[in-house]
């Protein structure tokens, strides 16, 4: 229980929400979702300020950029015309696996990131759709998401910071997620998000249809991959380049793999061990983009 | 501190501690349908309906209710006149115990209102956040379309002849078992 809790703000617009987050200092907190603070033992927090009620839980998808609102929810991302989309693909499966249903309804994608535990599943999507994260208190100011987890958010974030915005580039791409954990929706052991581009260079100055590119084996002109529950904040993939423009055969994603094992160092707890979150790691980069590849060509991608 | 709010269509004025959860300020003022099972968001027990849609209250603090519209299942139907989607758990079997009921029968509820016929699929996500520890869960998704079904009939009573084709099917196949003089 949040002890010393003295006060509700309940703002109507931002500048309100940012003057009263300034002015009680390090005693005040946004309370978005609530998922993390309804049980927090912060003895900190005099007040608490409602961001539910400014408005901000768009999802608008423009020619060439995406912008999620803090306040919009997983649940909310689910439901949105991003789920038609295979460039944001990686954020909707995230956004469908992040804890029961319950807890998606209410958690927001600003409070996900703010609060950014090493299971969370949204910020690893983020960081693999290189989102820019719109912070606000007088002035506005957007900080790159692998930036924004050198550290986590929550040291970056000033006292007053409010982040309004996540913008998401359009990649023309495709992106997928995938987690493991001991259900569906259970803590991350180990995820993997991956944004690919397809390389349809090949078709250069040829009359095609897309169904016919779509059918030939795909190289990609852009691969990031991003990893989730294996450290305290997501982990980016390097070393990859040598993967772009090769054509995608089975030794091509057994590669994959190899790289991504051979890079992390995954932190060792009683719900499993390193090796074990090491060996994963490499399957589900895998299979991620597998599922981003099956989503460029139009195919059915469950979760 | 004061906290103004409406509850299953009443306005309500409660002075609440700060700190307090949606969970137990609901059940101090006597509306008892919203259960405690795990207090950390994983069971939904505690799923009550906030401006219409689904919330777990115990990962809710009171105060962030201020002006919401709250429905329990006090106020979905009464024991004379249940809600169609009442009447389809108990036309399923979809209640033994009875202590995960209420938060099913708001969270098929929230589900039905945002998506009238969804696929199985989407029935079992929407409940994945809803645990039944006695009914095996399968006469709970009977339920959910047997819901659907009166729903989509102006809430008439889901009677044998709009039960689910699952039954049906259940049914047909006992049917013939007993016919070719295998049942166990
Ligand atoms: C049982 C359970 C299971 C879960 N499982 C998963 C899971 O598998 N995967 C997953 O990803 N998540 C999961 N979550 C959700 C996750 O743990 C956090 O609770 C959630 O992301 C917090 O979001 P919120 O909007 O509820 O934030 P709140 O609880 O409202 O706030 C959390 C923190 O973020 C700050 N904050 C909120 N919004 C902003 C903002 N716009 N700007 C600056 N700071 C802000 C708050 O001040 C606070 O410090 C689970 C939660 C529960 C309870
Ligand atoms: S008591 Fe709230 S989800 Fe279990
Ligand atoms: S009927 Fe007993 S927990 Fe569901």
């Amino acid at each position: 229980m949040l002890d010393q809790l003295t006060d509700f703000l309940y703002p109507t617009t931002v500048e309100e929400a940012v003057e009263a987050l300034a002015k009680a200092g390090g005693k005040a907190l946004p309370l978005a979702g609530g998922t993390s603070l309804a049980l927090s033992r912060n003895a900190r927090v005099e007040v608490l300020v409602d961001i539910t009620r400014l408005g901000l839980d768009r999802i608008d998808v423009d020619s060439d950029r995406i912008e999620i609102q803090c306040c919009a929810t997983a649940h909310g991302i689910t439901r949105s015309s991003l789920a038609d989309l295979p460039e944001a693909g990686a954020l909707v499966d995230a956004a469908q696996v992040s804890g029961p249903s319950g807890v998606r309804a209410a958690m927001t994608m600003g409070g996900s990131l703010a609060q950014c535990y090493p299971w969370s599943d949204p910020p690893v999507a983020l960081l693999a759709l290189e989102a820019k994260v719109e912070i606000t208190r007088k002035t506005k100011r957007t900080v790159g998401i692998t930036k924004l987890l050198e550290q986590h958010p929550s040291k970056a974030l000033t006292p007053g910071d409010l982040i309004t915005a996540i913008v998401l580039p359009r990649s023309g791409g495709a992106s997928a997620f995938l987690k493991q954990g001991l259900t569906v929706t259970d803590d991350a052991l180990a995820s993997a998000a991956v944004s690919i581009r397809i390389d349809q260079g090949q078709e250069h100055g040829k009359k095609s249809t897309r169904r016919k590119k779509k059918a030939e084996a795909p190289q990609l002109s852009h691969l990031r991959v991003a990893l989730g529950g294996l450290r305290p904040l997501p982990i980016l993939a390097t070393g990859l380049e040598d993967l772009v423009g090769r054509p995608m055969d089975d030794a091509w994603y057994e590669t994959l793999a190899d790289l991504i094992r051979s890079q992390v160092r995954p932190t060792e707890d009683a719900r499993a061990p390193s090796a074990y979150r090491r060996t994963v790691a490499g399957v589900l980069a895998k299979r991620a983009v597998q599922k981003a590849v099956e989503r460029w060509k139009g195919e059915p991608t469950p979760v | 501190m004061k906290l103004e709010l409406t509850v299953n269509g009443k306005p309500c004025h409660w002075d609440i501690e700060p700190g307090a959860l949606l969970l137990d300020v609901l059940r101090e003022h006597g509306y008892t349908s919203v259960k405690r099972g795990c207090g950390e968001g994983v069971c939904g027990a505690c799923t009550v309906l906030v401006d219409g849609k689904r919330q777990n209250s115990c990962l809710l603090l009171a105060g962030q209710m201020q002006g919401r519209t709250i429905t329990t299942v006090e106020g979905l139907g009464t024991i004379d006149h249940p809600h169609p989607i009442q009447k389809a758990f108990v036309a399923a079997g979809a209640v033994q115990c009875g202590f995960c009921t209420p938060g099913m029968v708001l969270a098929t509820k929230a589900l039905l209102d945002e998506t009238p016929e969804p696929t199985d699929e989407e029935i079992r996500r929407a409940l994945d956040g809803n645990l039944c520890r006695c009914t095996g869960y399968v006469k709970i998704l009977d339920a959910v379309h047997i819901s659907v079904d009166a729903l989509k009939t102006g809430g008439q009573h889901p009677d044998q002849a709009g039960r689910h084709k699952a039954h049906q099917a259940i049914e047909e196949a006992m049917d013939q078992a007993t016919k070719a003089g295998d049942t166990p």
